[in-house]
């Protein structure tokens, strides 16, 4: 009886052990945060995360034989715990040079051009960035490029993901969305929207950026194998296998 | 009207001092601080609900907005959190909410800068309710795992929850004390009906007790407190009033008894000498005239040894009768002196009024026609008669001399052969 009870207690422990321990993150537990932001990083059909720079850190993280958590967070999470919280990396991240100092950069692990797009049958005409005053130009929070407009001075409506972005124009709430070429494009093609693409912003290489915590040592190996798996083309591979929604 | 000035102890009461009155103070007092009381007890009580009401409404308030409050914090949308805390805020009765991140810095953060400090008794009330602070969870990564997010915090304004206090626990209040007011005012009214109004009957009969006949006192009639204290008051001063009678009317009785002579019906020797003493001094007093008649019945003995002694009491009432009927002011007095000897009193009379009233006494007694054969002077009653009168001198103290004078010349009325006047002559 008596043991039966206890058995019953230490299986209680256990259990509790087991909910309580993924939900705090252990001090050593690197977590890796990202968005969903295909083709970079996304959620697929299976509800499993892929993309191009998930599939490459993956791969560079299986060579070193670290496992890492990942999670899919609203962008501004996502960015802000990376930024905030030992532990904690986030990608894809552009680097800028007012974000340089906020973090230890391991890439680049690609490159992101950012447009502005309408849809086709507005017919916008627009050429430049100061085109822009006076429509209404969607982005999303925590985003590189709409940080970079609205320094520029255009007013900028931001969302929590950058999907309601696409949305949004469909639904005529935005005139304009400044996105990731890539993304927009990838986006587009999934939604059945028409974009017309009105001008080339800026252009930015992609990082995975971690608190200034987090291990060094850590870092650069991982830097290492990045590099590595660059050179040998694996990267391009990847990059290819996603973007014709190949399943390695 | 002599009356009215003897009852003026027992003169009606002023309103502010009478029964009813003190009564209806007193019990509106009590009315007054225990109504207070009572309604300090219910403010309390209410004061405890509304505690109560409080918390469960800004818990509910907390709950209602945590999940949007949440998602915010877990999206870090500053849009949304601004939507949460406005709509807080504009539910009113709040000082200050502030939604801040798992980052711990403010999201959103809306509070009103007018804040004065609060009264000390509303700090003790509701000073440990003020403050709320709901943390924020999301399962963040869709494991079913809640994780901190942020928290929203709550002040609730002390001043608005005052107010409202005050205008709740002032309608409470008024309302207990007009409660127990209403209940008091009852009271005073049955108290009024009940004992008052009946024992103020009681009191205004005693008021017009006449104390020359109490026994004939207005008994109140009281209805239904025949069987209660009132009743048995009201029996009990009507027995006493009753006995109080009846020892006036002894008293009359015995007065009577002492001042009447028995077999005559007029006034005795007692009255007499009171009655002399009296109308003397008042001559003395008044230097004026007093004249006194001494009469005696002759060979009375005789009459009563061959007649009998119911024919010789028939004689003395006969004679007595005649000589009252002889002497009609009131001032005057005939009495009997014992015996066969009568006396009379005149007031303001000299001796020549004296013996004119003396004259008519014997003419009348000789008119009473009883024969008396035994008579060594007539064949009828005669009397034999002595008077003297005069203004008493200031030095004497009482009638001593005018007394022996008028024995004296009785004496000699008999002595000289009795059926005579003697006016002159001194002792």
């Amino acid at each position: 009886m008596m043991r039966r009870w206890i058995m019953k207690s230490w299986m209680c422990l256990a259990l509790a052990v087991v909910i309580i321990v993924p939900a705090r993150l252990d001090a050593d537990a690197i977590v890796f945060n990202t968005e969903d932001y295909p083709p970079y990083n996304f959620l697929d059909e299976s509800g499993q995360l892929d993309g191009v720079v998930t599939r490459l850190l993956e791969a560079a993280l299986d060579e070193l034989s670290v496992d890492v958590e990942m999670r899919l967070l609203p962008w501004a999470r996502a960015y802000t715990e990376a930024q905030m919280r030992d532990g904690h990396c986030v990608f894809s991240t552009a680097y800028t040079e007012e974000r340089e100092p906020l973090f230890q950069w391991v890439g680049p692990l690609g490159e992101i051009e950012w447009a502005a797009f309408a849809l086709r049958h507005r017919r916008l005409d627009a050429g430049e960035l100061s085109d822009l005053s006076g429509l209404r130009v969607g982005s999303f929070r925590e985003d590189a490029v709409a940080n970079y407009v609205s320094e520029q001075g255009i007013d900028v409506s931001l969302t929590t993901t950058d999907q309601e972005n696409i949305a949004r124009l469909r639904d005529g709430q935005i005139d304009v969305w400044v996105s990731g070429v890539l993304s927009a494009e990838y986006l587009a093609r999934i939604e059945y929207v028409d974009l017309d693409r009105l001008f080339t912003l800026n252009r930015a290489d992609i990082y995975l950026a971690c608190h200034p915590d987090v291990s060094g040592a850590f870092l650069s190996d991982l830097q290492a194998v990045v590099t590595e798996l660059k050179a040998d083309g694996s990267a391009e591979r990847i990059r290819e296998d996603v973007l014709n929604r190949r399943r390695p | 009207m002599k009356q009215t000035k003897r009852h003026s102890a027992t003169r009606a009461v002023p309103r502010r001092h009478s029964l009813a009155t003190k009564q209806a103070v007193l019990t509106l007092l009590i009315a007054l601080v225990m109504s207070m009381i009572a309604g300090l007890i219910e403010m309390y009580a209410d004061a405890r609900g509304m505690r109560t009401e409080i918390r469960e409404q800004t818990q509910s308030l907390l709950a209602l907005v945590t999940g949007t409050a949440s998602e915010a914090a877990y999206q870090l949308n500053p849009d949304l959190a601004d939507q949460v805390v406005d709509g807080v805020f504009d539910r009113g009765d709040i000082e200050r909410v502030v939604l801040r991140d798992d980052f711990g810095r403010v999201m959103a953060e809306r509070g009103r800068d007018d804040t004065e400090p609060e009264s000390w008794l509303l700090q003790q009330m509701f000073g440990d309710l003020l403050v709320y602070q709901q943390p924020l969870q999301y399962d963040m990564v869709g494991h079913g795992i809640e994780e901190p997010v942020g928290e929203i915090e709550l002040v609730l304004a002390l001043d608005s929850i005052g107010e409202s206090f005050m205008e709740r626990s002032w309608l409470i209040f008024v309302l207990g004390v007009m409660k127990v007011f209403g209940i008091a005012l009852f009271v005073v009214l049955a108290f009024y009906l009940l004992i008052n109004r009946p024992l103020l009957k009681v009191y205004e009969a005693i008021s017009e007790v006449d104390p020359t006949a109490p026994g004939s006192w207005p008994k109140p009639d009281l209805g239904g407190h025949k069987h209660d204290e009132l009743g048995k008051l009201v029996s009990g001063l009507d027995r006493l009033l009753k006995a109080f009678q009846s020892g006036l009317d002894q008293r009359d009785e015995l007065h009577q008894i002492s001042t009447v002579d028995g077999l005559t019906g007029i006034a005795n020797r007692r009255h007499f000498d009171a009655f002399l003493d009296e109308k003397w001094q008042q001559a003395r007093r008044g230097q004026h005239e007093i004249g006194l008649i001494f009469m005696d019945i002759d060979n009375f003995k005789a009459f009563n040894d061959n007649y009998g002694h119911l024919a010789g009491d028939d004689c003395l009432r006969a004679v007595a009768r005649t000589i009252s009927e002889s002497v009609p002011r009131a001032t005057d007095l005939v009495a009997r002196y014992g015996g066969e000897e009568f006396v009379c009193v005149l007031s303001h009379t000299d001796l020549a009024g004296a013996v004119d009233v003396a004259k008519r006494i014997q003419a009348a007694v000789l008119e009473l026609d009883i024969s008396h054969e035994f008579s060594d002077v007539h064949d009828q009653l005669t009397l034999s008669i002595g008077i003297a009168s005069g203004i008493p001198d200031v030095s004497e103290s009482s009638a001593e001399t005018l007394l022996a004078v008028a024995d004296h010349r009785l004496y000699q009325a008999k002595s000289g052969g009795r059926n005579s006047i003697v006016s002159t002559g001194e002792p």
